[in-house]
C-alpha cells in the first residue's frame, strides 16, 4: 500500500461520510494527528498475510439464533421519552427532502 | 463508620451480622461520594433516591428471614456510567448522552440487581470509553488517589479510583484495549476483563463491539471471583456471549500452585519500558519460581502489531456505532441548524468531544471505499496472527505473565496532545482483547513514588477459573493488596 | 436505430414471521405509531441484534424454491449510511457472503417460457417509515417497521422489457405467497421493487450507463417507469449525450421519473462485517429440513393439472395465479371427479362474483361442498344450467344449503319425455305459420319454438334434450 497521504480533501470527505464537523482551528492539528497514526498504522505493510483467514470476532463460533417469539417492547411513553423533539407519538426531525 | 477499606465479603459480614444495616452503609458511602468527588471527580451520577429505598428493601429482608439471601445481597455498588441503567440517567462520558434517560437496564445491572446489590452510583470514564487517562471525559478527568496530579488511567478511570479510594467496595468497568487493566494498574486494584463472550454486552455502551467486554474492578480475589459469579454467562439478548458454563469461581480462590503453568516474554520484548515496572515484573517470575511454578519461555511474535491492529479494528467499529447518535431518538440535538445534514453535523459537533471525533475519522477512513482491504481487513488477518500466538502458546502454558503497562501513571495533561503516544501506551493490554483472552490485572509493587505497577496474568478463552486461582495464590503469597493501605482519603 | 433495454430487479419481499428479525417486537402493518417498538428496534445504545431463526427458515426456503444455493456458511455486514428512519446509523444486511446465490425464475413470455437468473437472496432489516406529508416544514418518524424482516432478491440483467419486469415480479410474488413467506401485499409495502437499467443499441456488445429506478411498488408503476426511462434514455443516446449513472424516482402524476435528491451523496456504505453477529451456519440437516417445507410451486401445479386433470394451459394458468384458489379447486375435486366442470365454475361464475363483490376465496359463502353440490345436480340432470347459476346467485347473496334452495324455489327437472313430445305437438299445432316459414327452411325458427316451450315448462327442462326433440317434432310436422 503506498503511503496515504492525508490532505484536506481527505480530511473533508471524512468528515462528510462521517456527519462530524470539527472546530476550524482544530483541522490542522487533526490533519497532522491522522497523518502520525496513519503512518504508525503502515508497520502493517511488512505483514504478507495472503491467504490469512481475517478475524471479526473475539469468539469463533456460529451464530445462535432466536425462537420467533414476539415479546412485550417499550410503552409509547418510554419509547419517545428521551426524543428532542416528538409531535403525538411521533419523532420530529426537519423536513427530509425525497 | 469506616468504610474506605471495605470490600463485598467485609461487607457481607457486617449487613448478615446486622452490625450495620443496609441503609447506614449506602448513606455512608453516598456521603463519602459527595464528600470526596470534589477531589476525585469519580461520580457522574449519584442515585440517593433509588439507591436508599432499595436499601430499606434490604433491611427489610434481612430482618424478616435470614433465608433466601442472595449473594450480593445489600451490596452497595457504583458502576462505569457505559452500562444504562434504567431511569438512571446514563451518559457514557459524553455530553451527547447528558440527559439520556434509559428505559431498560444492562444486562449486567439486572444481574447485580437480581444478585441483591445497589447500584448507587455510575462512574466517570472516557468519553465512549476512548481513552487511556481518564482525560477525555466531558465531565473532567478523574484524579489518582495515589498522586491527585496524575491520571487513574482510563478508560474507566472513575472505576479504579473510586475503588481504590474506598469510594464503592467494587465496580464493574469495560476492557475494549486495556480499559479495566490499565487503571487498575496505575490505582493498585484488582481489575479483570473476562474473555470474550463470557459476560453479556447487552445494555453496554459500544465502543467496538468485536473487543469489548465488561469485568469486575475490586479489592480481593475473592471480590473478583463472586463478582465475575454474579454477571458472567450466556445472554439470550446477546448471541455473541457463550452457553459455556459458568464454573463457581469463588471455589478457585484458594490459590494452588500446583495447577500453575507460567509462560513468559524474553525480556529483549520490554526494552524500552520504565525499569521499575520492569523490575516489578521480574519480581513477580522470581517470586512464581521460587514457588515451584515452572516457568518457560513463549513466543508472540506478533504482538508488535497489535496497537496498529486495534486501531484500525477498534476506531472502524467504532466509526459504525457512534452513527447512531445523530439528534434524532434521544440524546442531545443541537439548537440551531439549517436543515437535516446540518442538524446531525452540529448536534455531532457540539456532542462529541476531540478524540472522539478523531478516531470516528480514522475507522471512517479504515473502511471508506478502496481502503478496506489495506485496512480493516488487513487489520483482521493480522488480528488472526496474533491470536495464533496466543493459542499456540497456550499448548504449553496456562497462563501468561505481562506487565499491564509500560510505565506508572503519568500525570494529567502529560500525554493528552499527543494521541499516538497515549495509544502506544496499551501495547500490553490490546493483544489480549484482539485475541478474546481473558486477563487479570493486580498489583505487583510500587515505584519509588509510591504509585502502583500492575502485572496482569493472561489465560485461554473461558479460563477465568484458572486466573483466579493464579491471582489467589499470588495475592496471598505476596500480600500484594497491602499497597490500598496507602491511600488516605 | 434500434435500442435494447437490459433491466435488473432488486425485490424486497417483507417476511411472515410474528416478531422482526433482531428483536422480539411484533412484525405487525398498521399498529399507532412507535408502539411495536423495543430498545433495539430504536437502536438505543448498548442494544444488540439477535438473529430470528424463523426469518433465516423463510429466507432459505424462498432461495430453494428459486433454485438457488445455498450457502452453509453466510455472514452479516453493517451497511453504513445516515438516514433518519434507520435508528442505528446502518442497516445490518448481508454482503460479501449472501445467504444463498446463483437461482433462477422462470416466467412466461409472448416468445414462450424464460428464465431470469437470480443473482443472490439475502437476509437484511427493513427501516422505519418517514412521514412527509403531516407538515411542510418537518418530517416525522414512526419505527414501527423498523428490524421487520426483508429478504431481498436480485436478479441477473436477464429482462428485456418493461412487460417482462412486470411478469417476473408478478411470478415472484406468486411464488412468494405460495411459499407463504411473504403476504405479497404491494399496497401496505410487503413486496417492494427497485430496478436497474440501461439501454443499448441492438446488437452492441457494449453495455449502456445504468440507471437506478426506486420505490416501484406496483406492477404498473413499475412497467410505466420503465417504460419512461427507456424513453429517457434513447432520448439522451439520440442526442449523442451522456446518460448519467444515478437513481431516480418514478413520479405517477406526471409518468416521469427524475434523479432523487436526498442520496446524490456518494456511495460509501463503508461495508463490514457485523461484529454483533456471529456466522450464520446452517447444516444439511437444516437445510433438508427447510426443502421438506416447500410445498408445489404454481408452475408445478399448473403442469400436474395440465397432465392430471386435462384442462387446458390457459384454465389452469388461471387457476394456479392464486394459491387459494387453487386450494380451493383441488378440495372441490377431492369431492367430485370433474376437473373440467370445477375449474370452468371456478373461472367463470366463481370468480366473477369474487370480483364483483371484492372478496377472497376464503371469504366466500360459497364452500367447496356447495360448489360441488350444484355441479353434482346439474351433472345428474337433476336442475338446469341456468337454475344452477340462479342457486349459485343466492348461496352467495343469502347462504343456505343447494337443496333446500332447490326445494324452495322448486327447481327441477322434467323428464317426462312423452310429457315433452305432448306440449311440443300442441305448440305446433297453434303456431300455423311459423312451421310454415320454419318448412321454408328458415331454421331461426326452432329458437321461437323453443322458447315458447321453456315458458310452458317454466325452464324446468334439459335445453338439449328440448332442443333435439323441438327438431325432430318439426321435420316430422
Amino acid at each position: 500500500m503506498k503511503k496515504i497521504i492525508v490532505d484536506d480533501k481527505l480530511i473533508e470527505h471524512l468528515l462528510s461520510l462521517a456527519n462530524i464537523e470539527i472546530e476550524r482551528d482544530q483541522f490542522e492539528k487533526f490533519k497532522v494527528q491522522i497523518q502520525r497514526i496513519l503512518d504508525y498504522i503502515a508497520m502493517l505493510d511488512e505483514l504478507n498475510t495472503e491467504g490469512v483467514p481475517p478475524m471479526f470476532s473475539g469468539i469463533e463460533c456460529p451464530s445462535t439464533l432466536r425462537l420467533d417469539i414476539t415479546q412485550d417492547g417499550l410503552s409509547l411513553t418510554s419509547a419517545i421519552q428521551n426524543a428532542p423533539a416528538e409531535k403525538e407519538g411521533l419523532f420530529e426531525i426537519p423536513k427530509v427532502i425525497d | 463508620m469506616e468504610i474506605s477499606r471495605l470490600g463485598i465479603f467485609e461487607i457481607k459480614n457486617l449487613l448478615l451480622k446486622r452490625e450495620v444495616s443496609c441503609t447506614e452503609l449506602v448513606r455512608a458511602y453516598i456521603e463519602r461520594a459527595k464528600r470526596l468527588n470534589p477531589v476525585l471527580n469519580c461520580f457522574i451520577t449519584i442515585s440517593e433516591e433509588s439507591a436508599l429505598i432499595e436499601a430499606k428493601k434490604t433491611d427489610d429482608l434481612i430482618t424478616k428471614r435470614r433465608d433466601n439471601i442472595r449473594p450480593l445481597e445489600g451490596l452497595p455498588v457504583a458502576i462505569k456510567d457505559i452500562f444504562v441503567t434504567q431511569n438512571i440517567r446514563t451518559t457514557c462520558g459524553s455530553k451527547i448522552l447528558e440527559n439520556f434517560i434509559p428505559p431498560f437496564d444492562a444486562t449486567i445491572v439486572r444481574r447485580l440487581k437480581d444478585a441483591g446489590a445497589i447500584i448507587f452510583g455510575k462512574l466517570n470514564m472516557d468519553e465512549f470509553a476512548m481513552g487511556s487517562s481518564n482525560e477525555n471525559s466531558y465531565f473532567g478527568p478523574v484524579r489518582n488517589p495515589f498522586d491527585l496530579s496524575r491520571s487513574p488511567g482510563g478508560s474507566s478511570g472513575g472505576s479504579a479510583a473510586a475503588v481504590a479510594a474506598g469510594l464503592t467496595p467494587a465496580s464493574i468497568g469495560t476492557d475494549t484495549g486495556g480499559s479495566i487493566r490499565q487503571p487498575a494498574a496505575f490505582c493498585g486494584i484488582i481489575g479483570m476483563k473476562p474473555s470474550y463472550g463470557r459476560v453479556s454486552r447487552y445494555g453496554m455502551i459500544a465502543f467496538a463491539s468485536s473487543l469489548d467486554q465488561a469485568g469486575p474492578m475490586c479489592r480481593s480475589v475473592r471480590d473478583c471471583a463472586i463478582l465475575l459469579e454474579s454477571i458472567a454467562g450466556n445472554d439470550p439478548k446477546d448471541s455473541t456471549t457463550m452457553s459455556t458454563p459458568v464454573p463457581r469461581y469463588t471455589d478457585w480462590t484458594v490459590g494452588d500452585p500446583s495447577e500453575i503453568r507460567v509462560g513468559i516474554l524474553r525480556p529483549e520484548v520490554y526494552e524500552g519500558i520504565n525499569p521499575e515496572v520492569f523490575l516489578a515484573y521480574r519480581g513477580v517470575i522470581e517470586f512464581f519460581e521460587r514457588s515451584g511454578v515452572p516457568v518457560t519461555y513463549i513466543e508472540l511474535p506478533h504482538i508488535k502489531y497489535a496497537v496498529a491492529v486495534y486501531y484500525i479494528i477498534a476506531t472502524s467499529e467504532a466509526s459504525s456505532n457512534l452513527a447512531r447518535y445523530d439528534g434524532v431518538k434521544y440524546g442531545l440535538r443541537a439548537k440551531e441548524y439549517k436543515n437535516l445534514k446540518d442538524m446531525y453535523l452540529k448536534t455531532r459537533l457540539e456532542g462529541f468531544g476531540s478524540e472522539v471525533k478523531r478516531r470516528i475519522i480514522l475507522g471512517t477512513f479504515a473502511l471508506s471505499s478502496g481502503y478496506y482491504d489495506a485496512f480493516f481487513k488487513k487489520a483482521s488477518q493480522v488480528r488472526r496472527l496474533i491470536a495464533n500466538d496466543f493459542y499456540r502458546s497456550f499448548s504449553k502454558v496456562n497462563t501468561i505473565i505481562m506487565p499491564v503497562t509500560p510505565d506508572v501513571a503519568f500525570k494529567l495533561g502529560e500525554k493528552i496532545s499527543d494521541p499516538l503516544s497515549m495509544y502506544l501506551s496499551d501495547i500490553f493490554t490490546i493483544p489480549v482483547n484482539l485475541a478474546g483472552l481473558p486477563s487479570i490485572s493486580m498489583p505487583a509493587g510500587k515505584n519509588k513514588d509510591g504509585l502502583p505497577i500492575g502485572i496482569q496474568f493472561i489465560g485461554k478463552p473461558f479460563d477465568e477459573h484458572v486466573l483466579i486461582n493464579v491471582a489467589a495464590f499470588y495475592e496471598k503469597e505476596s500480600n500484594c493488596m497491602d499497597i490500598l493501605n496507602e491511600v488516605n482519603l | 436505430m434500434n435500442y435494447e433495454a437490459i433491466i435488473g430487479l432488486e425485490v424486497h419481499a417483507q417476511l411472515k414471521t410474528r416478531s422482526k428479525i433482531f428483536c422480539g417486537c411484533p412484525n405487525r402493518f398498521g399498529s399507532n405509531p412507535n408502539t411495536n417498538v423495543c430498545p433495539v428496534c430504536l437502536g438505543m445504545p448498548g442494544t444488540l441484534p439477535v438473529l430470528n431463526r424463523f426469518a433465516v427458515e423463510l429466507a432459505v426456503r424462498t432461495a430453494l424454491a428459486l433454485n438457488c444455493f445455498v450457502h452453509k456458511e453466510s455472514r452479516f455486514a453493517r451497511k453504513n449510511y445516515f438516514y433518519p428512519d434507520l435508528p442505528k446509523g446502518y442497516q445490518i444486511t448481508q454482503y460479501d457472503k449472501p445467504l444463498a446465490t446463483g437461482g433462477y425464475l422462470e416466467i412466461e413470455t409472448g416468445n414462450g417460457p424464460k428464465k431470469i437468473r437470480i443473482k443472490r437472496i439475502h437476509l437484511e432489516e427493513d427501516a422505519g417509515k418517514d412521514l412527509h406529508d403531516i407538515s411542510p416544514e418537518k418530517s416525522y418518524i414512526d419505527y414501527n417497521r423498523s428490524g421487520v424482516p426483508l429478504v431481498e432478491i436480485v436478479t441477473e440483467p436477464d429482462i428485456s422489457s418493461p412487460e417482462e419486469a412486470s411478469k417476473f415480479l408478478k411470478t415472484l410474488r406468486n411464488v412468494l405467497m405460495y411459499l407463504e413467506v411473504c403476504d405479497g401485499n404491494m399496497e401496505e409495502g410487503s413486496l417492494r421493487c427497485d430496478a436497474n437499467i440501461s439501454v443499448r443499441k441492438k446488437g452492441s456488445n457494449e453495455w449502456g450507463t445504468k440507471t437506478e429506478i426506486k420505490n416501484l411498488n406496483s406492477f404498473k408503476f413499475l412497467e410505466r417507469a420503465l417504460t419512461c426511462e427507456i424513453e429517457r434514455h434513447i432520448g439522451i443516446l439520440e442526442r449523442n449525450e451522456k446518460i448519467e449513472q444515478q437513481t431516480m424516482l418514478y413520479d405517477p402524476k406526471e409518468n416521469t421519473t427524475r434523479p432523487m435528491r436526498s442520496k446524490e451523496e456518494s456511495h460509501d456504505y463503508r461495508y463490514f462485517e457485523e461484529p454483533d453477529l456471529l456466522p450464520l451456519i446452517l447444516t444439511d440437516e437444516d437445510i433438508l429440513s427447510f426443502r421438506e417445507d416447500i410445498c408445489e410451486l404454481p408452475h408445478q401445479k399448473k403442469k400436474r393439472y395440465i397432465e392430471q386433470f386435462g384442462i387446458s394451459s390457459y384454465e389452469a394458468d388461471i387457476l394456479v395465479q392464486d394459491k387459494q384458489i387453487a386450494d380451493f379447486f383441488e378440495d372441490c375435486i377431492l369431492l367430485l371427479n370433474e376437473p373440467k366442470q370445477i375449474a370452468s365454475w371456478i373461472i367463470n361464475d366463481y370468480m366473477r362474483e369474487l370480483n364483483q363483490r371484492k372478496i377472497s376465496i376464503k371469504e366466500s359463502p360459497v364452500t367447496p361442498h356447495k360448489l360441488v353440490a350444484i355441479i353434482k345436480q346439474l351433472r345428474d340432470n337433476k336442475i338446469t344450467l341456468n337454475m344452477a347459476r340462479e342457486i349459485f346467485v343466492i348461496l352467495f347473496e343469502e347462504g343456505g344449503d343447494v337443496q333446500e334452495i332447490i326445494n324452495r324455489k322448486g327447481f327441477e327437472i322434467i323428464d317426462d319425455t312423452e310429457e315433452i313430445i305432448k306440449s311440443v305437438r300442441e305448440i305446433i299445432s297453434s303456431h300455423p305459420e311459423e312451421l310454415a316459414k320454419y318448412k321454408k327452411g328458415n331454421q331461426n325458427l326452432i329458437g321461437f319454438f323453443m322458447g315458447e316451450l321453456m315458458r310452458r315448462m317454466k325452464g324446468k327442462i334439459d335445453p338439449k334434450k328440448a332442443r333435439e326433440i323441438v327438431k325432430s317434432e318439426l321435420d316430422k310436422a
